[in-house]
């Protein structure tokens, strides 16, 4: 296969909804929000997610992202960027999240494009520090990586709300198609951003975060 | 910075304060104060935890201005470190002021770093970074920083500004708790930033607080409970140990107020093996 299509296909497989990391699982605080807090309009939540992307979470996973890819690029480790994501985390249902994905998408990959480098990953690696890695290790662009990356936050959130709002199929749609120049912005800046200027700006994101861990009755796991 | 503008007498504070444990008290054992930051030490009784009060003699920072302080807690020590009053960052003429504060708390101490909250003035520019290395598990920390947006009673707004505020916490040299939150007017303007829902929902003041001690997930219960009955949008989580705390106000009196009642739910304890009973208020709080 050519190397572009290889790494497309590659990438693609790993950031589908098929590849079991129980993204469906994680709905990132969503769940909190649309119950509790009335985020159940296309707009807003539109906005939300958007808000994410540019100065939240979704925007500290790709700086995360971006700095294990050329971490590995550069023959590297990314131990202590997985300490470091795992340290941002900051609540115990995000921990979850980021390291029950990260661990599942190693092991998956280690099963099924194994690469020599792919040994030296913590095992309970931190999801956007594994992603990075595996696809550096496995010669994806980093710009395709950070894209690709940012596309399934964002594809998951939608999809989360898609269930739980619930909203209509084009209305989910119609945000992942909207919130396309917001992600290309994010990618862009995530290179350009040192890990000492790691940072997320969402603090009723993260409060929601806390929040649902005393939901009453809730279907995610964050 | 253009060339026109003259160059200015820029402030300079540094402070260093350590504790250590003698027979059953703390006490002093280190005291270093130069430039525009003095330390106080408040008279108390002889059994209760040290306490040292920071002040800044420039009343104020901006732009080139640079404060740093320094606690140490030597082992089974017990102290908390405040500030004498809420600390201003004045309208800046483009660069940052930078504030640099480091706690080291050695094994069975107990720490508690409690400044007043800073208040960003419309211009204002800062960048804040709180690096806290505790010895081992034994060792206990309760750390909060809070920072109010605009002079409200002024009704002031923050229309340009730059707030940059970092936390390092490394338990044994293994870091455990990071955090990074910036506004920068780039683009949009601090407080239209802050009205975005999924950022402050409004807020015009904010604060994280972080507990490190044991029976977290008790800690957790009590200290929902205690937020829970304040005007403000908070939450608390246990992550991998460390008890996180945010909090959202529109009003800074109603985040004064929660964080009061945060510090009483903490040294209340919950539990015989809580680090803070015996901790009271910082008398500064209560002027």
């Amino acid at each position: 296969m050519r190397d572009d299509a290889a790494a497309l296909y590659r990438l693609m497989s790993w950031l589908s909804p098929s590849f079991p990391v129980g993204a469906y699982a994680f709905s990132h605080g969503l769940e909190w929000q649309i119950e509790h807090e009335g985020l159940t309009k296309p707009q807003p939540m539109r906005d939300w997610i958007a808000e994410l992307i540019a100065q939240g979470s979704g925007q500290s996973d790709l700086v995360l992202c971006a700095a294990a890819w050329r971490a590995v690029a550069g023959g590297e480790t990314v131990n202590e960027l997985s300490a470091l994501a795992l340290a941002f985390s900051g609540t115990a249902e995000r921990v979850t999240e980021t390291q029950a994905q990260g661990t599942a998408f190693v092991g998956t990959v280690r099963d099924t494009w194994p690469d020599a480098s792919l040994e030296t990953l913590p095992d309970d690696c931190a999801y956007p520090v594994a992603v990075g890695a595996v696809a550096a290790a496995h010669g994806v662009p980093e710009q395709a990586t950070l894209t690709g990356y940012a596309h399934a936050f964002v594809a998951n959130l939608v999809s989360a709300a898609v269930r739980l709002v619930p909203l209509g199929q084009t209305d989910g749609q119609r945000i992942t198609a909207q919130l396309e120049t917001a992600v290309d912005a994010a990618v862009a800046r995530a290179g350009e951003t040192a890990l000492d200027d790691l940072s997320s700006a969402t603090l009723a994101s993260d409060i929601a975060a806390m929040q649902h861990e005393t939901q009453y009755t809730r279907l995610f796991r964050s | 910075m253009t060339a026109s503008q003259p160059t200015l007498q820029r402030a300079r504070g540094r402070a260093r304060v350590g504790f250590k444990r003698r027979d059953d008290q703390t006490v002093l054992a280190d005291l270093h104060q130069s430039g525009c930051a003095k330390l106080r030490l408040p008279r108390r009784s002889k059994d209760a935890p040290g306490e040292a009060v920071i002040i800044n003699t420039s009343g104020g920072l901006t732009d080139g201005d640079h404060f740093d302080v320094t606690a140490h807690w030597a082992e089974g020590a017990r102290a908390t470190v405040t500030t004498q009053a809420a600390e201003r960052v004045y309208r800046s003429r483009g660069g940052d002021a930078r504030i640099d504060n480091r706690l080291e708390v050695a094994a069975n101490a107990a720490a508690l770093w409690l400044p007043q909250e800073t208040i960003l003035f419309d211009g204002g520019r800062f960048q804040r970074t709180l690096k806290i290395d505790l010895a081992d598990v034994s060792a206990h920390l309760l750390a909060c920083e809070s920072i109010v947006f605009g002079r409200g009673a002024m009704g002031e707004t923050v229309h340009a500004g730059h707030v940059f505020d970092r936390w390092r916490v490394r338990v044994a040299g293994e870091l455990v708790f990071a955090d990074g939150f910036e506004l920068s007017d780039d683009q949009d303007s601090p407080q239209l930033q802050l009205d975005r829902p999924a950022v402050a929902e409004g807020a015009r003041a904010i604060a994280t607080a972080i507990v490190i001690a044991p029976d977290a997930d008790a800690a957790v219960a009590q200290l929902r409970d205690a937020l829970s009955r304040c005007n403000i949008r908070a939450g608390v989580s246990n992550a991998r140990g460390v008890i996180v705390v945010r909090a959202l106000a529109r009003e800074p009196s109603d985040l004064r107020e929660a964080l009061q009642r945060l510090l009483d739910a903490i040294v209340s304890g919950w539990g015989e093996t809580c680090p803070f009973a015996g901790f009271g208020r910082p008398r500064v709080f209560d002027c």
